[in-house]
């Protein structure tokens, strides 16, 4: 082949280190939102960080976008590849650097799981507190690019807030360290800047994570509500009693269905709404406050409250609040799944709004959420193979957004603007934030080459794929439960 | 001569009218404030609080005892403990000055609680980033690049902070260790164990102090367990009527008037060297480690050329004093910063000294 940006990279990796033609391709040609799907020019697969900054110096000089993908778990369509662009599979950088024990420390490659890491130190009583539904799946590198949240950000917080210093690989192919080992630090937080950019500043090859001490115990309760509304109200109560559990998750009705065939979940007859609230502590201080939690449970209108007895009747709860993007594949060949957060006060506005919304458009939503961050995720059924399917639900998916904005809240909690929310960030941040933003990717980039066309607007649009499994799916590469 | 800015419209004017620009607030980090231009002072309010939403948003130059104050009212708090309440520190500068107290430990810092900002920036344009709810992923997190940035971004205007329901019953316990070596052994093994401490400090030479916070019929069963498992032969004092003991923390209190005082981010490995350094100085130098040894607060009297072989890795920064630096020891300039910064400010006008030490 002629093409001298393959010859470039031909003398970087061995021949069966580059993918390059179209069946060779495939299985990275979209994400974990199906929806949209675009041909990247080839695939690389470094093993090193070294063959990295030799193919992200190549793309500079060549003027080809890049897209350095993990597992491919967005939800945002932050990994689909640029059209025509390069993608770097980190999967094989998944060492770890360092791991600290004493100091609570982990410093990573890229390509670790997320689930990993908490593996890693559980002999020493430690964890890495983000939890994503797709943890056992997802790399950190994504985490780092797309500020992954999960169930227990209230308390906690998100990525961000765990990870303590970088080593970046700006997209002009310069090294740059930030942030170290301390907790502390002094001056601007670049770190801080860099997690969340969605890719357009470049890569992250070394990740400086903190750990935390595991919780002594956990008390879980799922308690049932005849009404949604119902739950929401109880987030507010349980908020304004003082307590600050580790998780407050609700799930309705339809969730709960697909959750129940998925992983055979189980859950009172007649709830149109669970919610889940973890306690975590010291044994003393759960003791001391599950009296108080299951007070406002009962007070709050709820026909059933179901505390877990044990670890195995946690995990179950867990596996099924966890399972519920995978099970919607069970209730409809097609969803969008949402991420917008909205004020936690106004849950019960927004959950009877988007009630409404999904009968204007005659789309079934299922509705599962962070309820103590007041960030849902409706899931919005549609089926690909009927006419104006997408589109309706397209229009739905973009009303509720509106809403979230429109509340006060935000476009996305944690799944990222990536692809699918491109149009709604300047109506969140208006024009002239949003060109700011622009401007700051410029400085880092003035190529655009680094994961061009995801969370800032570009001409670049993919080819949208409004049918059908995951194509790694389809090449039996992943299940779902 | 300083400007008292009464709007946004006000620190536009100023910004686009002058060549170098710094910004002060409640002036109590005297060296980081050193030549301020504008002061944010009269720009003061709380713009919005939602105790059930947990956020707060004030203008930059609200003092933190009014902030505190309202919060204390519905038995919520900032839980990283901003420093120099009392003297008269704003929201604005505590956000420049990127600096947490003693309350870091149990959920984080500055950093881990702030949801957005408005700045004006180098160029006179109003900036906005972040959102005020509690779980934000859109755009650019630029909330967290002006932390600590020290106005090199922009004049903050509003900042948005989350904040957590105060702990309804507090201990404290002062633990006195034979050496130094020991008291670090154990504030590792604490770090690591599962006792959700809400602070933990070091006194050099080897005096611990740790605070546990949660529900009264809990704490002080919980701080009768960690004693037993942990601390059975050391000498172990109680103290239950505890809040006086770490506001003075937050002030500072220990260290002598006319002191300066250097902050240096360190781990907790690192601190039996340094203290072998500063006892084999001739100086002395007042000091504590706060947020489980992951910071140093230091005070001298002149200088610390003494200690620069352990600090010359690190990048520190002197709060109080009048000294000509601003940073010390490992400079973390970098072109990520730099770049980053030509937009906020193109005609580098914004903490221009401070940022080409620390951009």
């Amino acid at each position: 082949m002629a093409d001298p940006f393959y010859q470039g990279l031909k003398a970087i990796y061995p021949t069966d280190r580059i993918f390059w033609g179209a069946a060779e391709i495939l299985p990275y040609e979209s994400d974990g939102l199906t929806a949209f799907k675009a041909q990247p020019k080839g695939i690389v697969v470094p093993e090193c960080a070294d063959e990295v900054v030799q193919t992200v110096a190549l793309c500079f000089s060549a003027g080809v976008p890049f897209l350095a993908r993990g597992n491919g778990t967005s939800l945002s369509g932050g990994a689909v590849p640029v059209e025509n662009g390069l993608v770097i599979a980190m999967n094989r950088l998944d060492k770890v650097i360092e791991y600290a024990p004493d100091e609570r420390r982990m410093i990573v490659e890229p390509g670790v799981i997320n689930a990993n890491i908490s593996v890693r130190c559980a002999a020493d009583g430690l964890y890495y507190a983000p939890d994503p539904s797709s943890g056992p799946v997802c790399t950190i590198g994504g985490n780092v690019a797309f500020n992954s949240g999960g169930a227990h950000c209230l308390k906690y917080g998100m990525t961000s807030n765990h990870v303590l210093g970088l080593k970046l690989l700006l997209p002009t192919g310069e090294l740059v360290e930030v942030g170290g080992h301390s907790l502390e630090q002094c001056g601007p937080d670049y770190t801080g800047m860099f997690v969340g950019s969605e890719g357009l500043f470049g890569i992250a090859l070394e990740i400086t994570v903190r750990l935390l001490p595991k919780p002594e115990t956990y008390f879980t309760v799922i308690a049932a509500y005849r009404k949604l509304t119902e739950a929401g109200h109880a987030v507010s109560m349980l908020v304004a009693s003082g307590l600050l559990p580790g998780a407050i998750e609700i799930m309705d009705a339809l969730t709960m269905e697909a959750a129940t065939a998925a992983v055979g979940a189980e859950y009172p007859d007649g709830a149109a709404a669970v919610l889940i609230v973890e306690l975590e502590g010291m044994l003393e201080e759960v003791e001391a406050e599950k009296p108080l939690l299951l007070k406002i449970l009962n007070d709050s209108g709820a026909f059933d409250v179901r505390p877990a007895q044990n670890e195995e009747e946690r995990t179950i709860i867990w596996k099924g609040r966890k399972s519920a993007f995978s099970a919607a594949g069970r209730l409809s060949p097609d969803f969008i799944v949402q991420d917008g957060v909205v004020p936690r006060s106004r849950l019960g506005e927004a959950l009877e709004e988007i009630e409404a919304i999904a009968g204007k458009y005659d789309t079934r939503v299922a509705n599962v959420f962070h309820a103590g961050d007041g960030n849902l995720h409706p899931l919005i059924l549609y089926d690909g193979r009927v006419q104006g399917s997408y589109e309706r639900a397209e229009q739905c998916a973009a009303d509720i957004l509106r809403l979230c904005i429109a509340l006060g809240g935000s476009i996305t909690g944690e799944h990222g603007v990536g692809l699918e929310k491109l149009s709604y960030l300047s109506e969140m941040f208006g024009p002239e934030d949003t060109e700011f933003m622009h401007l700051l990717r410029d400085s880092i980039d003035p190529k655009r080459l680094a994961n061009r066309g995801k969370m800032l607007a570009s001409s670049e649009a993919p080819a949208l794929m409004t049918h059908g499994l995951h194509p790694l799916e389809k090449k039996g590469i992943v299940f779902r439960h | 001569m300083l400007f008292f800015a009464k709007d946004i419209d006000e620190v536009q004017s100023h910004i686009r009218a002058t060549p170098a620009v710094r910004a002060v607030g409640g002036g109590t980090k005297t060296n980081l404030s050193r030549d301020a231009t504008i002061s944010l002072r009269e720009m003061s309010g709380i713009v919005d609080y939602r105790s059930d939403e947990y956020i707060i948003s004030a203008l930059a130059g609200t003092p933190l005892a009014v902030v505190e104050s309202l919060l204390a009212e519905k038995g919520q708090s900032l839980p990283f403990d901003p420093l120099f309440v009392k003297r008269g520190a704003t929201l604005g500068g505590t956000v420049a000055s990127g600096l947490s107290g003693p309350g870091r430990w149990r959920y984080g810092g500055l950093r881990d609680f702030i949801l957005s900002v408005q700045l004006v920036s180098g160029a006179g344009r109003i900036i906005r980033g972040g959102a005020n709810v509690v779980k934000n992923a859109a755009g650019f997190d630029i909330p967290k690049l002006v932390g600590g940035s020290l106005g090199c971004f922009g004049i903050l205007t509003e900042v948005t902070f989350k904040v957590f329901p105060t702990p309804k019953e507090t201990v404290t316990l002062k633990i006195e260790f034979p050496d130094t070596h020991s008291a670090v052994k154990m504030l590792c093994a604490i770090a690591a164990g599962p006792w959700e401490l809400m602070a933990l400090e070091l006194s050099p030479p080897s005096t611990l102090w740790i605070r546990l916070g949660g529900q009264r019929a809990a704490v002080a069963k919980r701080i009768d367990r960690i004693s037993a498992t942990l601390l059975q032969a050391n000498k172990t004092e109680r103290l239950t009527d505890d809040d006086s003991i770490w506001a003075e923390a937050k002030e500072l209190d220990w260290l002598p008037d006319g002191m300066s005082l250097l902050k240096v981010p360190v781990t907790p490995r690192e601190i039996v060297d340094i203290e072998a350094a500063c006892d084999a100085d001739h100086a002395t130098f007042p000091r504590r480690y706060s947020c489980g040894g992951n910071v140093l607060y230091l005070g001298y009297q002149d200088d610390f050329v003494g200690l620069m072989s352990q600090f010359h890795t690190k990048a520190g920064m002197i709060v109080l004093g009048n000294d000509a630096r601003t940073f010390i020891g490992k400079s973390n300039a970098n072109v990520f910063g730099q770049r980053l910064r030509a937009v906020f400010d193109p005609d580098n006008k914004l903490s221009r000294e401070t940022f080409s030490l620390c951009g």
